[in-house]
């Protein structure tokens, strides 16, 4: 595989997780918060594990009832968004084949395959302005509870 | 019915919406409703489950895993709203917009579906409403929008049009059993300023129309309650413009005396310099008697009938609060025939059953058409 087809993520610029099979995934540059479902998050685990477009194909039509081409397009689709997001980026260094996902699988029987669904990236572009639109009573202007942006917490940790 | 209860802040936070939602919530379980209140820590130390008066509260740490991009403590609310709404099984969803609460509610349309009632406190101006945004999400998500305002009203439709075909302004209400108001006196011009200390509540603007009004009135004096980031620089103001002697501030108050302090002064001025959507401190000023000279912004134009209630003037100008205040000062008689006018108006159009009865209606029309 070529190098210039693999993906990394934007790091330190984007933050994710997979939380019950959605993908949470927050642009800290632009303030912009994503989610990926179904078809899509398992093309972000694939894509985040290093495997090129042909290879994220070949593993969706093991799992999934569909033309070649439409879920072609809809890889192509997905990774393209990603792009322009600024998600993801290409990764120039590439990575060692223990690095990456297996772009094959064995199949160990007869799996009933799922229809699939075009995968859809929703974005959420407003939610660091409305933290700031009705500040609480006793902070200020700059929003509510006034932290330092992009300081992750640990986790468990309330508001107090 | 059993109704969650969404809101940024909650008791004991106690703001504009939360000190209604405190008279709201017993008003409407004695209609037969059941409510949970879910809200936030709101930066106190609370415990994540709680009960007020008979009200459950379940607390997550909803916006500071927002404001700190905290991915796992964001899982760890959505995960608690849908345990939530799994749970309690609402008939309805009330969901108060202020703050991006309502992202967890739009993550979660899908456990334990049932109807959302959303109210708007805010003018989203500047917003943009599309699908790609929070705010776009949670309107089209609502089978019904309350507004506390015709100019909440107007400005969501600006964003977000087809919100007009589900949509009505429900003024907030005010409760006025046991507050009676105090006469008016004006021999020591008590003006009064009500309100977070903060650039857009316009307060530096009162106390330049109050230096005016201090030359003309030198027994006058000035009345600020509340805090916030922009105290330091009013307080540096006051200093410049030699007014220690006659302005006060009396740093945050709990909203229980607020009426107390709005009995004492003559006129209450309320000089916003952005579209304050309903502001309670105008309604709780007409409510007692008290004439109020307010920047025609928002929704102060809804509360006060310039001229026979109060006067409206163009917000940024000293010189035009200080004409509305002077004169008032100077014609006690009519303000006080303001100040009866605008008592009758709040009771009238602001009353508290009238707001009772409309949530009532709401609640059965959205449960049972959806």
């Amino acid at each position: 595989m070529e190098k210039s087809n693999q993906f990394r993520v934007n790091t330190p610029r984007v933050i994710h997780e997979m939380i019950d099979g959605e993908v949470i995934i927050v642009n800290l540059e632009k303030g912009h918060y994503y989610s990926l479902l179904g078809t899509g998050a398992e093309i972000w685990e694939y894509v985040i594990g290093g495997m090129s477009t042909p290879e994220i194909v070949s593993r969706l039509l093991t799992r999934y009832e569909g033309d070649r081409k439409d879920i072609e397009d809809a890889v192509e689709n997905m990774i393209s968004k990603l792009q322009t997001e600024g998600i993801i980026v290409q990764d120039v260094a590439g990575r060692d084949a223990d690095e990456r996902l297996a772009g094959e699988v064995e199949s160990d029987g007869e799996i009933t395959k799922k229809v699939f669904t075009i995968p859809v990236l929703e974005k959420y572009t407003d939610m660091e302005d409305l933290l700031l639109l009705d500040p609480i009573h006793e902070t200020d202007e700059t929003g509510w509870p006034n932290m330092a942006l992009g300081v992750p917490e640990e986790e468990g940790q309330i508001d107090r | 019915m059993r109704v969650l209860y969404i809101s940024a802040f909650f008791w004991p936070h106690l703001g504009g919406i939360e000190t209604l939602s405190l008279k709201f919530l017993p008003a409407m379980q004695d209609r037969g409703h059941q409510f949970m209140v879910i809200t936030s820590f709101a930066n106190r130390d609370l415990p994540a489950h709680d009960d007020h008066d008979g009200i459950l509260i379940r607390r997550f740490p909803f916006l500071k895993a927002i404001s700190g991009r905290n991915l796992p403590l964001m899982r760890k609310c959505i995960q608690g709203m849908a345990e939530v709404k799994s749970t309690f099984k609402p008939d309805l969803v009330h969901l108060q917009m202020s703050a991006p609460i309502s992202y967890y509610h739009v993550k979660t349309l899908h456990v334990n579906p049932s109807p959302t009632l959303l109210t708007l406190h805010t003018c989203f101006g500047e917003f943009d409403a599309g699908v790609d945004t929070v705010l776009g999400q949670t309107l089209r998500a609502a089978n019904w929008t309350t507004m506390v305002s015709e100019a909440v009203m107007s400005d969501a439709v600006k964003v977000y049009p087809e919100i007009s075909k589900r949509s009505s302004v429900v003024y907030n209400g005010m409760d006025y059993a046991g507050i009676s108001p105090e006469p008016l006196d004006f021999s020591q011009p008590c003006v009064l300023g009500v309100g977070r200390l903060i650039r857009r509540k316009g307060f530096d603007i009162l106390i330049n129309a109050f230096a005016l009004l201090r030359d003309r009135f030198p027994q006058a004096h000035l009345l600020l309650v509340g805090d916030g980031t922009e105290r330091k620089i009013l307080e540096q103001q006051v200093l410049d413009l030699d007014l220690q002697d006659s302005v006060r501030f009396a740093g945050q108050v709990h909203p229980q005396q607020v009426p107390n302090l709005i009995n004492k002064a003559d006129v209450v001025v309320v000089p916003s310099r952005f579209p304050d959507p309903l502001p309670t401190v105008a309604l709780e000023a007409g409510l007692l008697g008290r004439p109020v000279v307010a920047a025609r912004m928002g929704g102060l134009g809804e509360i006060i009938v310039d001229g026979k209630t109060g006067f409206l003037v163009d917000p940024e100008s000293p010189r035009n609060f200080f004409e509305a205040i002077s004169y008032l000062c100077s014609h006690p008689q009519e303000a006080m025939k303001m100040g009866r006018a605008a008592r009758s108006r709040i009771k009238n159009v602001f009353g508290w059953d009238r707001y009772i009865d409309s949530y009532d209606t709401l609640y059965h029309r959205v449960a049972n058409e959806s």
